[in-house]
């Protein structure tokens, strides 16, 4: 092979493997490097919670740390080849939760807050909607509540640092407070 | 015709001709304040002027052969109504907010004072009772024009209400129940006053009926219904038993289908006109009952807890979220976020009373129309064709007053407090003047009651204005609070007297909305401090508790802050905000330990 030849070959080369790293965007770096989840298969039926989730734990390496009320619920469900994070929300579809993934730690913080439609002591209703429509149902605060919208919309993942304070706020403090049969002079919050 | 005294003049001008017009424009609720401060001044005025009339026939050592007005007070309703409020006061001991409670107790008080002004004052003269009705036909016709002038928003639009054809009463439903309660005196002047008067009832009803039809309240058109049936099963029993032919004369009869046609006219028009406006919720909504049933089956429940002595007066509010949250959002605003509703009323007066002052508490308030009912019934078996129609036209009222209340809260606006005092007080009065009692009260009894009564009327007065101020202020704190002026907020919350006056008209603290401000300042120490002060005022506001458990997770003790968190989503299952830090004071415990 004639030296010029070679050259050409090896300059091809060289541009397609400094290309497709170009071409690679850091997020999708990061999720190369990252942990890959695992995909099982599960069959339960009228199984309790805590036990469906520890079966999972134990077919998927993850530990689930639960927190919250969790008696009394029980799950029936049938899936295979699936990843943890569709069964999760197969398996809670029902209830009102949610989880935080530490996938670097291979661990799943689940808060569970109760079947969803019902109230410890009364029907609810969703935002907008008046007494009577409860049907639609209310959904949990994500799947990551800690994540933000990103510059093109789609969703960033951010980690809880480690010493810094919880992320909590308060509530109400531009909420309007309204009556029914209202005998009050209107508000307008600033938007 | 006799010269009417001052002291009916005082109790007829000022509450049907000047407080039902009153209202304010610098407190959140325009016209509760105002007019109960009006209505304690001009009870106690009667009662002063009452007293001095007692003081003097006691001075010349008159014999205490009383006019018909002091023998009115034997009648049983008087202990039953202080057997009323007597237990609301003992309730009192249940409150959790005390504050709160005085004011409502002090309502009740003020109502029963009133009405024994009105009782002894209108059965002093059968006149006064053509004096009261009179100013009643130009009332009901007065609030019909500014009503109508609404509707068309032709004027009186400065007038602060929610929804459009409100008059003065702030809300379209209160002002339907009070136009019902207005109506039968209007009917009453058409058949029984002549000239001009007539034509003066004949417009009055005329313009109420149009107002009822157009303001599409149906508690108030089941009321009309109900009446009207209670009246005609009335008028055919009183017949049979007093062997009459129940007939109608020829002449009126004309007269009242032309006056019919008029009015079916007038409201057809009204409600097949394009309304430029947007009125409340269509007609066959069932939303609003659907909510009325979760209430009154919470309420139950409330009742079921404390049979016997009740929440306490001004307590439903505070108590109810402990019952579960409704959740509710009121799309009022196309451009501003929903408004988060906070129940104030169960929307039902009896249940109202029945959970505030238990069980003995309501057999006592009903006991109150019970014997006004058996007043009237023992009026119309034994009195003449023309006092019968004032009868009928009482009877039309309280029935009108006693379905309203099912379904609203008259018994906490001023305006219906003075219409069913003065039917009241007119149903006392006619019973008095056919069947009198001989026995009266001793003067010096009498004296020593109107001092006590006027004691607690000061007290009223001092509480009104001490109220009205506070709300100026918390007023001025909301209006700061909505552009985010929280130095303000603070300075103005800071100028309330919270000793009676420590939650605005929606029930939230108004150190709630200091902490508010204070947080949003940084002033992490000073929020905490308010909003453990807010949590005794009302300790089953979930925001209240979020935000103080916000402040528990800031401060670093996070179980504390768990169990609060825990409380506020007991309460409200779905609150996103307590979920959400409930979750983050989690994971950040685990991720920490």
């Amino acid at each position: 092979m004639r030296f010029t030849t070679l050259f050409i070959y090896l300059f091809i080369a060289a541009f397609l493997i400094i290309g497709s790293y170009a071409f690679v965007t850091p997020e999708s770096f990061a999720i190369k490097k990252s942990p890959q989840r695992p995909v099982f298969s599960i069959d339960v039926k009228d199984k309790a919670l805590g036990e469906v989730l520890e079966d999972i734990s134990n077919a998927t390496g993850y530990s689930i740390i639960l927190n919250g009320e969790n008696d009394n619920l029980s799950v029936s469900l049938k899936l295979r080849n699936v990843g943890l994070e569709e069964t999760l929300k197969r398996v809670l579809k029902d209830i009102n939760y949610t989880v935080v993934w530490d996938d670097f730690a291979r661990k799943v913080f689940l808060s569970v807050y109760g079947e969803q439609e019902t109230t410890v002591r009364g029907r609810v209703m969703a935002p907008g909607k008046h007494i009577g429509n409860a049907k639609q149902p209310i959904n949990p605060p994500g799947m990551f509540p800690r994540t933000v919208p990103g510059p093109n919309g789609q969703p960033i993942r951010h980690t809880i640092q480690r010493g810094a304070r919880p992320g909590v706020d308060i509530s109400g403090r531009t909420t309007r407070f309204a009556q029914t049969t209202s005998t009050l002079r209107q508000f307008s919050m600033r938007q | 015709m006799t010269r009417i005294s001052l002291k009916c003049f005082l109790l007829i001008f000022v509450s049907v001709g000047i407080i039902p017009f009153l209202f304010s424009s610098s407190t959140i609720d325009p016209v509760l304040l105002p007019r109960f401060i009006a209505l304690s001044i001009l009870t106690f005025v009667l009662i002063l002027m009452i007293s001095i009339s007692l003081a003097q026939h006691q001075f010349r050592n008159a014999s205490l052969k009383y006019d018909a007005g002091f023998s009115c007070l034997c009648h049983a309703v008087f202990p039953v109504l202080i057997g009323f409020l007597l237990i609301a006061a003992l309730t009192l001991v249940k409150a959790i907010n005390f504050s709160e409670g005085l004011f409502e107790w002090l309502k009740l008080f003020l109502a029963s004072a009133y009405f024994y002004a009105a009782v002894l004052i209108i059965a002093e003269h059968p006149q006064n009772i053509i004096y009261l009705t009179r100013a009643l036909i130009i009332t009901g016709l007065v609030l019909g024009i500014i009503g109508i002038c609404q509707y068309f928003d032709v004027g009186f639009r400065f007038i602060p209400g929610n929804f459009e054809m409100y008059a003065t009463l702030v809300h379209k439903n209160l002002f339907a129940s009070a136009l019902v309660l207005l109506f039968p005196f209007s009917c009453y002047g058409v058949t029984r006053v002549t000239g001009f008067w007539r034509i003066i009832s004949l417009t009055s009803t005329a313009v109420i009926i149009f107002c009822l039809g157009a303001v599409r309240t149906r508690s108030a058109w089941l009321a009309m219904s109900v009446a009207t049936i209670t009246i005609l099963i009335t008028y055919f029993i009183v017949h049979r038993k007093a062997k009459t032919p129940a007939k109608t004369p020829k002449r009126l009869k004309i007269k009242y289908f032309l006056f019919v046609l008029c009015a079916g006219g007038l409201l057809s028009a009204a409600l097949f006109t394009q309304h430029p406006f947007k009125l409340a919720t269509p007609l066959n909504s069932v939303e609003s009952m659907a909510e009325r049933l979760l209430l009154w089956e919470k309420t139950l429940r409330m009742v079921r807890d404390e049979p016997l002595l009740g929440v306490g007066p001004g307590q439903w509010k505070i108590v109810l979220p402990r019952y579960g949250k409704i959740e509710r959002w009121l799309n009022d605003r196309p451009q501003s976020d929903p408004a988060e509703v906070i129940h104030q009323r169960p929307h039902n007066d009896y249940l109202w009373i029945m959970a505030e002052t238990g069980c003995i508490g309501f057999i006592l308030y009903v006991s109150f129309f019970i014997l006004l009912f058996i007043y009237l019934g023992k009026f119309l078996m034994h009195s003449s064709d023309n006092d019968k129609k004032f009868a009928f036209g009482l009877l039309f009222a309280i029935t009108g007053y006693i379905i309203i209340a099912l379904f609203s809260f008259p018994k906490e606006r001023m305006v219906h407090t003075i219409l069913l005092m003065l039917i009241g007080a007119s149903i006392v009065a006619i019973r008095q003047h056919t069947s009198p009692l001989q026995k009266a009260p001793q003067p010096l009894f009498l004296l020593s009651v109107n001092f006590i009564l006027l004691l607690l009327l000061t007290l009223c007065v001092i509480v009104g204005i001490k109220r009205y101020k506070s709300e100026v202020y918390t007023q001025k704190a909301l209006t700061a609070r909505s552009i985010a002026q929280w130095d303000q907020v603070i300075s103005a919350i800071d100028q309330a007297d919270f000793r009676f006056y420590n939650m605005d008209p929606v029930s939230m603290p108004l150190v709630w909305y200091r902490g508010v401000a204070n947080f949003s300042l940084n002033r992490l120490e000073a929020a905490f401090k308010d909003f453990q002060k807010a949590q005794v005022i009302h300790p089953y506001n979930i925001h209240v508790i979020n935000n103080l458990g916000v402040c528990y997770a800031l401060k670093g003790e996070y179980a504390q802050a768990i169990v609060l968190y825990q409380k506020a989503l007991a309460i409200f299952p779905h609150f996103k905000k307590a979920q959400t830090n409930l979750h983050a004071v989690r994971s950040y415990r685990m991720l920490n330990n």
